[in-house]
């Protein structure tokens, strides 16, 4: 994919970060990009992450790996599960002629003493017959080191015998991100890989490790979150809705 | 016998004494190497890890590790004792020791009669020195045609070393859920001490027993207690449930809630309790299940209520 529109963006301090468009990019995306980091309430945020997942599914299915495809699991955080992944499910329900399935992750994403980040999945959700699917559908807000999505994919891959590609969905990325998560796997699996994002940056905070200028911050607050959901017991209505219908 | 420093002189007097001053300065210089790669290649890292959690499987807690040991084979040495509840004053008596040369080259794994001399001094030091009642040396390999062959031919020079002399395949390409899918039987160790099979977990907990080494493989002989304490210390959340000294049970009026609530009946994971519900599972330390009170349990009129409980719970530990 190439890549091109090199901008630079202001940040809040006055530096100068660097941010490439992807070839997704549209009006329409560039638009979300900038909500995300306008510092507008949670209710906009969590409406502009929707939008983000709407356009970055939209630009999944004009894709040529993806004709065909009829059934597919999505598998996400539980901080994006009710926005970002609800945007991607939305379009998709309306495209496949098959089910999406939905796999949620509740990670606890932190720092070992000797600086390697892991993520653990604490709580988890892997809808019933999620393993028939031969597309995984991965989906983070940002993605800087790719530790959370790295581990959620380890979760899901063995129990999926017939995964032929693996699609990873993010408004934003830090530059290099595809490349270390596809080199954290085996080639067979490696190759199955295939990333739709709009923007990547080249700077990331090195105190609190976010992509700068990303998505605006730390995606907890700025989706109007406590925490990490395995911190503040956030159960998304995703979750919700596919777990506890039938106890109703 | 007390377990001498890893860079204790008392092995050089020995070898000097026992080899002469020639094999005493090679013995320095294979030192002098080790110290050099104090940090060890990742592979020697992966490997060392491997052995740590082999031993950890059979609950052999008390065995001792060590990477660079001043010896002539100096990688990695796995000290199994002999009645480890019996040593006093730090006195122990050592059933088994066994001493790897790791080699992550297709050049470097092939067998010499270099390796054969160092092996059998090597046996000598543990036998008489250390006064192991069994003693081996293994060339460990990532190469699995160094493997073959050097096993080969280890195997038709020395035709009554077997039982002392060995070689061993670790497959390794440098990622670690590679290292894991290749190597079976460390994944059956792992999934041992993890008490879990999901891939996720092992890899997590294959993450934090190196962070763990790591941090411990500088003082010497460590003992596989105290490596999976530190691990254990790492993992937020303990990703070694299998390794527990209490045994917990979950507690019988929330085994009834399910019930009454038809959810499944949550069971001991990892040390951690994990209740199921249509493709959800919740786990919660045993620590934090015990802030959850019956009267609470009693008071969950749906199944999401007694979710929502055991998270807000679970949420303790990572707040």
């Amino acid at each position: 994919m190439s890549l091109a529109n090199q901008t630079k963006e202001n940040g809040e301090d006055g530096l100068i970060m660097k941010r490439t468009y992807s070839p997704f990019i549209s009006a329409q995306s560039k638009q979300v990009l900038s909500e995300l980091i306008s510092g507008a309430g949670y209710s906009s945020y969590r409406k502009s992450m929707k939008n983000a997942g709407s356009l970055l599914a939209i630009e999944l299915i004009k894709s040529e790996s993806f004709s065909g495809i009829d059934s597919c699991t999505i598998a996400s955080t539980a901080e994006d599960a009710d926005f970002l992944t609800s945007g991607v499910d939305e379009i998709l329900e309306k495209n496949l002629p098959g089910r999406t399935y939905s796999a949620v992750f509740w990670n606890n994403h932190y720092q070992l003493p000797t600086g390697k980040s892991i993520a653990p999945v604490v709580h988890k959700f892997i809808e019933p017959g999620c393993e028939v699917a031969e597309s995984l559908i991965v989906t983070k807000s940002v993605i800087s080191g790719a530790c959370v999505v790295r581990t959620n994919i380890l979760a899901l891959i063995e129990s999926m015998p017939h995964l032929k590609k693996i699609y990873v969905l993010s408004p934003v990325m830090l530059k290099g991100a595809d490349s270390n998560l596809k080199e954290s796997f085996p080639d067979n699996i490696a190759e199955k890989f295939e990333f739709f994002f709009f923007a990547l940056d080249e700077e990331k905070d090195e105190k609190t490790g976010e992509v700068l200028p990303g998505i605006g911050g730390q995606v907890y607050e700025l989706l109007g979150l406590e925490s990490q959901p395995v911190s503040s017991s956030f159960m998304p209505n995703l979750v919700k809705d596919k777990v506890f219908a039938t106890f109703a | 016998m007390l377990i001498p420093d890893v860079r204790g002189q008392e092995i050089h007097d020995f070898v000097q004494c026992e080899y002469g001053q020639k094999e005493a300065k090679k013995l320095k210089n294979i030192e002098k190497g080790g110290a050099n790669n104090e940090k060890g290649s990742k592979y020697e890292r992966y490997c060392a890890v491997s052995k740590i959690v082999e031993e950890a499987a059979v609950g052999r807690l008390d065995s001792l590790v060590a990477n660079q040991a001043i010896a002539f084979v100096d990688d990695l040495t796995v000290i199994v004792l002999d009645k480890p509840n019996e040593k006093t004053m730090g006195e122990v008596s050592i059933a088994k020791k066994t001493n790897y040369q790791i080699k992550n080259s297709p050049t470097t794994g092939q067998w010499s009669d270099e390796h054969m001399l160092r092996f059998i001094q090597q046996e000598g030091i543990d036998r008489k020195y250390f006064k192991a009642k069994e003693s081996k040396q293994i060339m460990l390999v990532s190469d699995i045609d160094s493997f073959k062959y050097g096993k080969a031919k280890q195997e038709k020079n020395n035709p009554n070393a077997k039982s002392r002399f060995g070689y061993e395949y670790l497959s390794y390409n440098g990622k670690p859920s590679e290292f894991i899918a290749l190597n079976s039987s460390f994944r059956d160790c792992l999934e041992k001490v993890c008490d879990r099979t999901e891939l996720d977990w092992i890899d997590g907990a294959f993450s934090i027993l190196l962070g763990a080494w790591e941090s411990c493989s500088h003082s010497g002989y460590v003992s596989i207690s105290d490596i999976i304490a530190h691990a254990k210390e790492f993992g937020k959340p303990d990703l070694l449930g299998g390794i527990e000294n209490e045994v917990y049970t979950v507690p019988l009026f929330l085994i009834d809630k399910c019930s009454t609530l038809n959810i499944e009946k949550p069971v001991i994971k990892s040390g951690r309790i994990s209740l199921m519900c249509n493709g959800l599972e919740i786990a919660i330390s045993t620590e934090q299940a015990k802030l959850i009170t019956e009267p609470s349990v009693q008071a969950c009129e749906t199944a999401l209520d007694l979710v929502e409980l055991l998270m807000e719970k679970a949420a303790y530990e990572f707040s």
